[in-house]
C-alpha cells in the first residue's frame, strides 16, 4: 500500500517541491525515512507515530518506509511531519486518499497531535499559490501566509480534525493593524544634534549610509534608532519580500507585514554568518532581515574584520549571494547602513572634556580596521559630539518631530520619481560645478568622493524640489564628506 | 563679417589705462568686437610648439581664472595662445587677443576659427591698421602690448631661445608679475620657463597658488550675505562645530551647513579633524 502527499522544503527563500511517498508492506515493524534527510527530518518518526496515535489512528504495525523525493535535494526541517503522516496515514486507508489531491502539506507535529507552524511558511506559500495548489498548514500561520495573493489556505489546529475531510479554506485576508503609535525614539526627544538630525532625514530620502564618529555618550546610538521612524512605511511588495525573509528565519513578520521598517542592530561579536547569512541549513543574516530596512553596527571597526570585509559586496549589489556545493543561493539585501563608531581606542579623541589617552599610531590604526573599499561605501560622514548639559537640561519636547521630518522625506522622495532622470553631472549648475572643482581640487577629493558628493547634493536638491543640483546643495554636502587623512 | 570695428586713440577714455601707464604705448589701438572688454586681465602666453602639457596647464589655468571673471589676454599664435582663448571661451569668460596684423586678418590660419568667435564675443585688438599683413617686427613689438594690457603674465611653457621672454622683458618694464608653470628638467620646452623661475618669477604649481598670486580671493564676486560674514567672524574669534555655530548666530542647521561648506570650498575655513571648523 502506497501513497504520495506533496511537501516542500526551503532553499534560500525559496520552497522546493518535494514529495513524500510513504510505503506499508507486510514485515518486521519498522518505520524509516530515506532521501536525504537531515536529523530533524529523522526525529520526525518519533514525533508522527505519537501523534498519530494522540489522534485516535492507528500506526501501522508493520514495515513503513519514508521516501523524500527527489532523492539528491537535501532536506531539512520539521515541516515534513504533516505530510509524513498523512501519508502513512493515506496509505494505510485511515483517510480517503482523494482528499490529498492538489494539497501541499506542512507543518510541524507535537506528540499530542497538535500542527505547528515551521519557520518559512510564507515561502512555502508563495511556491503553492505560484503552483495553483492548495495549501495545508497550521491554522496559527494563517495570519502570516494570508498575504499571498491567490493563496488557498487551509488551516489544521491538529490530525484528529482531518477524519472529517480537508480543513475550511481560508479566501478573505484579514486587515493587519497598522501600529498606529509613532515609532521610538522621537527626533523630538533628542536634544541638540541639529546636524546629525538633518543627516538623518538625508539618509532617509536618499536612502544614503551613514557613519556617526564620536565620543562614547554622545547619542550615535539614539539617532540611529530615529532613522527607522523616518522611513515610510514598507509598500506591498516590500511586505512580502522582507516578511519572507523574516519567515524563512524562523522569526515573527507581523510587524514587517504591517508595513513596519525593519530595524537590525547586531552586537559586534556578531559572526560572517550571522551578518551576511550562511550556515548549514543556508539561513538568512542580518544584512537579509534589515532587508528594505536599516542595518545598524554600533563600534563598528569592532567587528570582525572578516564580517565587515564581507559586507562590501552585498552592499554594493543590494543581494548577498552565498555559494554551495549544490548551487548559488540568493538572500535580497538593500539597506541604508548606518555605522557608529568612536574616534579612537578610547573614545575621546577631540573630546573638548576629557583627555585621549591614546598613542598617535593607534588613531590611524584604529580608523584602518575598516578599510577604505568599506569607507568609500558611507555616504555621509558625521562627526557627533556629546550635547552641552544646559542644552539637554532646557530641552522639551515639543511635538513629534519624527512624523513632521516623515511627511519631508515622503515629499522629497516623490519628487524624486517624479523628476526626469539625468546623470548626475549633468543636472549640476555652473555655479555648483565651480564651486565643486574648487572644492575637488582643495581638498584634494577623490573620484569616488566626488561621485558620492554628488549623489548626497542630488539627494539634497530633491528636498528643496528643486530639479538641478545648486551651488547650495553642493556646499552643505561638502560637510558630510568623509575624513580622508586619518 | 559682421563684427564691429573700432579704433581708439591715446587719450582716448576708451583707450585702455593700464595700457596708457606703460613705457611706451601704442599710439592707436585698431580693434574688432567689443572695445570694453579691454580691462586689465591675466596674460596667458607658451611655446608655439607647446607639448601636450603645456597644453593642459594653459587649458587648466586659463580656463579656472576665465571662470573667475578673469579676462584671459594672450596673441592668438598656436599652440599654448591658441589654447587659452579656447579655454577662456569654454568658460563664458572673456578673451582678448593681441595681433602683429591687423585685427581683420586670420593670422596665423589655424587659429581663424578662434579669432572669428573672439571678434564676435570678446575682442581682437592691434597697432596695425585694418588689412595690414603680418610682418615679424610687428609681432615681436605687440608682445609689450599683450604685456601691458594684463596686471599680471603667466609663461606656461618656454623653450630656449624663445619669443615668449620678450613678453615676459616687456612685463617686467612695465612692472607687471610674471608667473611661469615649472616643467621637467629634461623638457627643452621648459627651459625658459624653469629659467624664469631661477631669475625671481612667482612659480604656478596649483590653482590655489594662482589663486593667490592673481589676489583672486578678494577678486571674486560673492552675493552679500550677513549670515556668511557672520559665520566668519565667529569662526575667527573661536573654532566651532556647526551646531554650535547654528545656535550661537540664530540660524537654522542648514544654512550654516551651507555656508560653512562654500567658505570651506573658497579655503577661507577648513574642517578640522575633531569636527570643528575654523579659519585656515
Amino acid at each position: 500500500m502506497q501513497a504520495t502527499v506533496a511537501s516542500a522544503t526551503i532553499l534560500g527563500v525559496e520552497a522546493i517541491p518535494v514529495e513524500v511517498q510513504a510505503d506499508v508492506s507486510s514485515g518486521l515493524p519498522v518505520f524509516g525515512i530515506v532521501g536525504l534527510a537531515d536529523t530533524a527530518v529523522q526525529e520526525a518518526r518519533d514525533r508522527v507515530r505519537a501523534a498519530v496515535r494522540a489522534a485516535g489512528f492507528q500506526f501501522p504495525n508493520a514495515r513503513v518506509i519514508v521516501n523524500l523525493a527527489p532523492a539528491p535535494l537535501r532536506k531539512h526541517g520539521t515541516g515534513f511531519d504533516l505530510p509524513i503522516a498523512l501519508a502513512v496515514l493515506s496509505a494505510t486507508g485511515q483517510i480517503p486518499p482523494a482528499c490529498l489531491g492538489g494539497v501541499t502539506a506542512v507543518g510541524e507535529l507535537g506528540l499530542d497531535g497538535a500542527v505547528r507552524a515551521v519557520p518559512g511558511m510564507l515561502a512555502h506559500a508563495i511556491t503553492a499559490s505560484r503552483e495553483d495548489r492548495d495549501l495545508l498548514g497550521p491554522s496559527s500561520a494563517a495570519d502570516v501566509v494570508d498575504i499571498v495573493p491567490r493563496l488557498r489556505y487551509r488551516g489544521l489546529t491538529g490530525i484528529s480534525a482531518i477524519r472529517a475531510g480537508l480543513p475550511e479554506m481560508r479566501t478573505a485576508p484579514r486587515a493587519r493593524s497598522v501600529d498606529a503609535r509613532p515609532p521610538e525614539p522621537d527626533l523630538g526627544d533628542i536634544a541638540g544634534h541639529e546636524g546629525a538630525k538633518r543627516c538623518l532625514e538625508i539618509a532617509a530620502t536618499g536612502g544614503h549610509n551613514v557613519l556617526f564618529v564620536g565620543p562614547p555618550g554622545s547619542g550615535k546610538t539614539m539617532l540611529a534608532r530615529a532613522l527607522c521612524g523616518l522611513l515610510p512605511e514598507l509598500d506591498e511588495a516590500e511586505r512580502l519580500q522582507s516578511g519572507l525573509i523574516h519567515s524563512v528565519a524562523g522569526l515573527d513578520p507581523h510587524d514587517v507585514l504591517a508595513g513596519k521598517r525593519p530595524f537590525r542592530a547586531p552586537h559586534h561579536t556578531c559572526t560572517v554568518a550571522g551578518l551576511v547569512g550562511g550556515g548549514t541549513p543556508p539561513r538568512p543574516g542580518e544584512l537579509s532581515l534589515a532587508h528594505n530596512g536599516v542595518l545598524f553596527l554600533d563600534e563598528f571597526p569592532e567587528f570582525g574584520p572578516g564580517a565587515l570585509q564581507a559586507l562590501r559586496q552585498p552592499l554594493e549589489e543590494g543581494v548577498v549571494t552565498l555559494v554551495r556545493a549544490l548551487g548559488a543561493i540568493r538572500y535580497p539585501a538593500q539597506v541604508t547602513l548606518v555605522a557608529a563608531m568612536n574616534p579612537c581606542p578610547c573614545g575621546y579623541s577631540g573630546d573638548p572634556a576629557r583627555h585621549c589617552s591614546c598613542p598617535p599610531a593607534a588613531l590611524s590604526r584604529y580608523a584602518s580596521r575598516i578599510g577604505g573599499p568599506l569607507l568609500d561605501r558611507m555616504d555621509i560622514t558625521l562627526r557627533v559630539d556629546r550635547v552641552d548639559p544646559g542644552i539637554l537640561i532646557d530641552h522639551a519636547r515639543t511635538a513629534s518631530c519624527t512624523l513632521e521630518a516623515r511627511s519631508r522625506v515622503d515629499e522629497a522622495r516623490a519628487f524624486a520619481r517624479s523628476r526626469p532622470v539625468s546623470g548626475l553631472r549633468t543636472s549640476l549648475e555652473p555655479g555648483a560645478r565651480l564651486l565643486l572643482e574648487d572644492a575637488a581640487r582643495r581638498m584634494h577629493l577623490s573620484g569616488r568622493a566626488v561621485t558620492r558628493l554628488l549623489r548626497v547634493a542630488r539627494t539634497i536638491a530633491d528636498m528643496d524640489a528643486s530639479s538641478t543640483v545648486a551651488e547650495a546643495h553642493i556646499a552643505e554636502a561638502l560637510g558630510y564628506r568623509a575624513w580622508e587623512n586619518r | 563679417m559682421t563684427a564691429s570695428r573700432f579704433v581708439v586713440r591715446l587719450g582716448d577714455p576708451r583707450y585702455p589705462r593700464q595700457l596708457a601707464e606703460t613705457p611706451d604705448p601704442p599710439r592707436v589701438l585698431y580693434g574688432m568686437g567689443d572695445p570694453n572688454a579691454l580691462v586689465s586681465g591675466l596674460a596667458v602666453v607658451g611655446a608655439r610648439r607647446a607639448t601636450p602639457y603645456g597644453l593642459r596647464c594653459t587649458r587648466l589655468f586659463a580656463g579656472w581664472a576665465a571662470g573667475r571673471g578673469v579676462s584671459i589676454i594672450s596673441g592668438a599664435a598656436i599652440g599654448c595662445d591658441r589654447e587659452a582663448h579656447a579655454a577662456a571661451l569654454e568658460q563664458g569668460g572673456s578673451t582678448v587677443a593681441v595681433l602683429g596684423c591687423g585685427p581683420d586678418v586670420d593670422y596665423p590660419r589655424r587659429s581663424a576659427d578662434v579669432l572669428a568667435r573672439m571678434r564676435a564675443e570678446a575682442a581682437v585688438v592691434s597697432e596695425c591698421a585694418f588689412g595690414q599683413q603680418p610682418t615679424r617686427w610687428a609681432f615681436v613689438r605687440r608682445n609689450r602690448i599683450i604685456a601691458g594690457l594684463a596686471y599680471a603674465v603667466l609663461v606656461v611653457e618656454a623653450g630656449l631661445p624663445s619669443g615668449t621672454f620678450s613678453t615676459a622683458d616687456a612685463a617686467l618694464e612695465a612692472g607687471r608679475d610674471v608667473l611661469a608653470v615649472p616643467g621637467s628638467v629634461f623638457s627643452p620646452e621648459s627651459r625658459g620657463s624653469n629659467r624664469l623661475i631661477r631669475q625671481g618669477a612667482t612659480p604656478i604649481t596649483d590653482v590655489s597658488e594662482l589663486a593667490a598670486a592673481l589676489d583672486l580671493e578678494s577678486v571674486r564676486v560673492t552675493p552679500d550675505d550677513p549670515a556668511r560674514d557672520g559665520v566668519l567672524r565667529a569662526l575667527t574669534a573661536d573654532p566651532l562645530r556647526p551646531d554650535d555655530l547654528a545656535r550661537a548666530l540664530g540660524i537654522d542647521i542648514v544654512h550654516a551647513g551651507r555656508t560653512l561648506g562654500a567658505l570651506e570650498a573658497q579655503g577661507l575655513i577648513a574642517r578640522y579633524p575633531d569636527g570643528r571648523y575654523g579659519v585656515a
